[in-house]
């Protein structure tokens, strides 16, 4: 594992204290920043900034999340408007 | 209309139609289909102004609309669904695409070439289970939490879902994005 690593890192978690498998298992949570252990993340984060293997992962990941977030139709502007029809009629019936 | 029905109304409106394009994202993804979805919606909308004063005031209405919207979409429109049957869980490979292309595109600028209707194709070909989850948190940003309560799910399984949907929905887009020519296999 040690080949992978890029640089010498500051204090604080060391690169090695999680390894590549670990790190891939729960990059998504990382990423989506659902995980609740604050050691964890930073853990992960050493572990990213030194890696030569898991960092190029993790910007592809990052890039297919990013590339999935604008794939998005907003609601017909007609459909408002029947929404809105639909419960008039329902007030209506109540009446 | 008498005063209390005016309030009830604006109030819907000011906390619930502001989620309409999510609603009809959604439910497009579910049903497959424009028409489908802008029935789902309508659907879903009236049994959550029927419902509104169960609504508890202050908490998630997006999410409490959304477990309306999908709810209603298991239970009336599944059945007549235009989608295909979709692939066995046990028969697509998930592994990361990031193997495949690390030495030639690792940023994956690939998906840049790949055209919306390509990705809203593949998005609609994968399990339902895991594509509400992949559209619910990777479309309209909703958290692990919110999705397990639309879903009625662990967060476990939920992350589990999301895990395996989006490495499918990778697998799927890059295969296309071979077969176009985009990236060397």
């Amino acid at each position: 594992m040690r080949l992978f690593w890029k640089r010498k890192g500051p204090a604080g978690p060391r690169p090695q204290d999680i390894d590549c498998g670990q790190v891939m298992q729960r990059l998504y949570e990382y990423i989506d920043g659902e995980l609740d252990d604050p050691d964890l993340v930073a853990r992960i984060r050493a572990h990213l900034e030194l890696c030569q293997r898991c960092y190029p992962h993790y910007g592809f990941e990052r890039a297919f999340l990013r590339f999935l977030a604008e794939v998005r139709d907003g609601a017909p502007p007609n459909l408002r408007r029947r929404v809105f029809q639909r419960i008039l009629e329902e007030e209506t019936r109540k009446g | 209309m008498d005063q209390d029905s005016q309030d009830k109304q604006r109030e819907f409106n000011d906390e619930a139609l502001v989620h309409l394009d999510t609603l009809y994202n959604v439910a497009l993804r579910l049903t497959g289909d424009a028409a489908d979805a802008e029935d789902l919606v309508q659907e879903a909308v009236l049994k959550a102004y029927r419902a509104w004063d169960r609504y508890e005031r202050g908490t998630n209405c997006r999410a409490w609309l959304l477990t309306i919207l999908r709810n209603t979409f298991i239970n009336e429109f599944r059945k007549r669904s235009k989608r295909p049957d979709p692939v066995s869980f046990e028969t697509v490979e998930e592994l990361t695409v990031f193997e495949n292309v690390q030495d030639v595109d690792p940023e994956g600028s690939f998906f840049r070439h790949i055209v919306d209707d390509e990705v809203r194709r593949a998005i609609d070909e994968l399990p339902e289970e895991f594509r509400t989850a992949v559209v619910l948190s990777d479309v309209e940003g909703l958290s692990y939490a919110e999705i397990a309560q639309v879903m009625g799910l662990p967060v476990g399984t939920v992350k589990s879902r999301l895990f395996r949907g989006r490495r499918r929905l990778q697998r799927r887009l890059y295969e296309y994005a071979v077969e176009m020519g985009y990236i060397r296999p």
